[in-house]
């Protein structure tokens, strides 16, 4: 139940507050008056005359997240109302189940405006990093809450906290080996089915930097790829990817891989969750270079990923093909240089060659 | 315990409606007055009696529905939903009478129809821009060009086509 007494009453000038709570009794007894009425009852009636409360508990809890936002623009007096940390905190959860722990619950209400700045960091994608010039306190952890969804059914949800970026290449792994997630869903899939998957599985993966108070979403939420191999095994490996700029002609590759597979009782567990990072070369970044890429990224400009899964993947594709057209340039360039080492290498040696016949007939 | 089975309730504007009981037990404050056997002359209430008729005319059908939940009878059935998506489109039309019923049903206690009216308000403001908010309820818009840059900005993810 949300506290109705956290935020004050902005409109209690217009009714009695003693009874805009269904729960409360109204507080008469048999010797006195019956119950005195709501005041502006006779009055003409407008969305001021409801109480705050009722507005808070009942009204605004049955928004979502846009309309929230919408109403929080409409007026000032509707803004603190629909400010409330409560109602985003909902959102939050109902969004991300992953998020409902008590950990995470704290991690977000520091954010700087609690529930609300983190749902508005954790359903964009990181667009363009901030220039290499900032220098950034590099958080000695960062946490990741991953959901994933088949259809609008919540099938997996796991935080990880990662400590160290010392190793190479920059990975973080949300399962064990030895782990396997029940997901509740059989092992389906008829043939024919794989490419409705990339429909059907969508997947957020928000990382959360506890010290800048900062979060960001590196899924495309659709997967990018979907492969399937022999339909009797239920294997399935889905990438979810996130491509964002670093500078001139530079890009990072967020690579979300899940691989799912089918149990023996026919239910689809959850094998494997792994983030990757690449640069523009396809070269996977090391740890700390990734920690620092993905900060900047954070700090950086930034873009909604509802409804731009078609551009997430148009931009993996973009980058794939021109990481492939970069290696291609630098193999050329590489066997230019060879050529021309072997050139020079045999030019040099026709001319001492030349000049040992030149000496010997002097 | 009380001995009639009709309550008179008088509005605001002093017209008096007799209603049974066993109708406006639905009204967590009325109920509470029968029960205490408060509730043997005339009961006062602030509310106009357009919103109060309103408010009888809805516990009515209500009880009507609960009382034949088991009755297999598909006509009826049909009439009452009929009956309720009139009252929803009558009440979304009408804010002056909306947002009256939502501070009767609150005062009488009946959370049946101050849900079903927070419902109807929130259907209203989803999908809508805050302009075309304002211009549903008629508020004016109070922020300074500053503090709505500010509060467009915090919310700059809601408004991306």
């Amino acid at each position: 139940m949300i506290d109705c007494l956290a935020l004050p009453l902005v409109f209690c000038g217009e009714v009695n507050s003693s009874y805009s709570n269904t729960v409360r009794r109204p507080s008469y007894h048999l010797s006195m008056d019956p119950p005195s009425p709501a005041d502006t009852a006779l009055a003409s009636s407008s969305i001021f005359t409801v109480p705050p409360d009722i507005m808070k508990t009942h009204v605004l809890t049955r928004l979502d997240a846009s309309a929230l936002a919408s109403a929080s623009c409409v007026s000032s007096q509707l803004y603190p109302l629909a400010s409330y940390d409560a109602l985003w905190t909902n959102i939050c959860n109902s969004t991300w189940p992953s998020t409902n722990t008590p950990r995470l619950r704290s991690v977000i209400s520091s954010f700087p405006k609690g529930a609300r700045s983190f749902f508005s960091d954790s359903i964009t994608n990181p667009d363009n990093a901030t220039p290499s010039s900032l220098n950034l306190d590099l958080p000695s952890e960062l946490i990741s809450a991953v959901d994933i969804y088949y259809q609008d059914r919540h099938i997996f949800g796991k935080v990880v906290k990662t400590e160290t970026f010392e190793g190479s290449p920059f990975r973080i792994d949300l399962l064990d080996p030895q782990d396997s997630v029940p997901t509740g869903l059989n092992q389906p899939f008829n043939e024919g089915e794989g490419s409705e998957l990339s429909d059907y599985f969508r997947l957020s993966w928000i990382l959360i930097d506890p010290i800048g108070r900062r979060a960001m979403n590196l899924s495309s939420c659709k997967p990018v790829t979907v492969e399937r191999w022999r339909f009797m095994t239920g294997k399935v490996r889905m990438r979810y990817a996130c491509v964002f700029s670093t500078g001139e002609d530079e890009f990072v590759h967020c690579e979300i891989m899940v691989k799912c597979k089918g149990s023996q009782s026919g239910e689809m567990h959850v094998r494997k969750v792994r983030l990757l990072l690449e640069d523009t070369c396809e070269k996977q970044l090391s740890g700390k270079d990734g920690l620092v890429t993905l900060l900047k990224g954070m700090v950086g400009k930034r873009v909604i990923v509802r409804g731009r899964e078609e551009e997430a993947k148009r931009r993996y594709k973009t980058h794939l093909k021109m990481s492939m057209e970069k290696m291609q340039l630098a193999s050329e360039l590489r066997t230019r240089q060879r050529r021309l080492v072997e050139a020079s290498f045999v030019a040099s040696f026709l001319l001492i060659l030349g000049l040992f016949v030149f000496v010997g007939r002097i | 315990m009380a001995t009639t089975s009709t309550v008179k309730l008088r509005s605001g504007d002093n017209e008096v409606f007799e209603v049974e009981k066993q109708v406006m037990i639905q009204s967590g404050t009325i109920r509470n007055m029968i029960e205490d056997d408060a509730a043997d002359g005339e009961i006062p209430l602030q509310i106009s009696s357009r919103n109060l008729a309103k408010v009888v005319e809805w516990c009515k059908c209500m009880q009507h529905r609960d009382r034949n939940n088991n009755n297999d009878n598909k006509e009826e059935e049909e009439e009452e939903e009929e009956w309720e998506k009139k009252f929803d489109e009558e009440v979304s039309e009408d804010k002056d009478l909306h947002f009256g019923l939502l501070l009767a049903a609150n005062y009488l206690e009946i959370p049946a129809l101050l849900h079903r009216l927070c419902q109807l308000a929130a259907d209203i403001v989803k999908g809508k821009t805050p302009e075309e908010i304002r211009r549903t309820f008629n508020i004016k818009k109070d922020f300074t060009p500053e503090e709505e840059e500010a509060v467009m900005d915090e919310h700059g993810w809601a408004f991306h086509d």
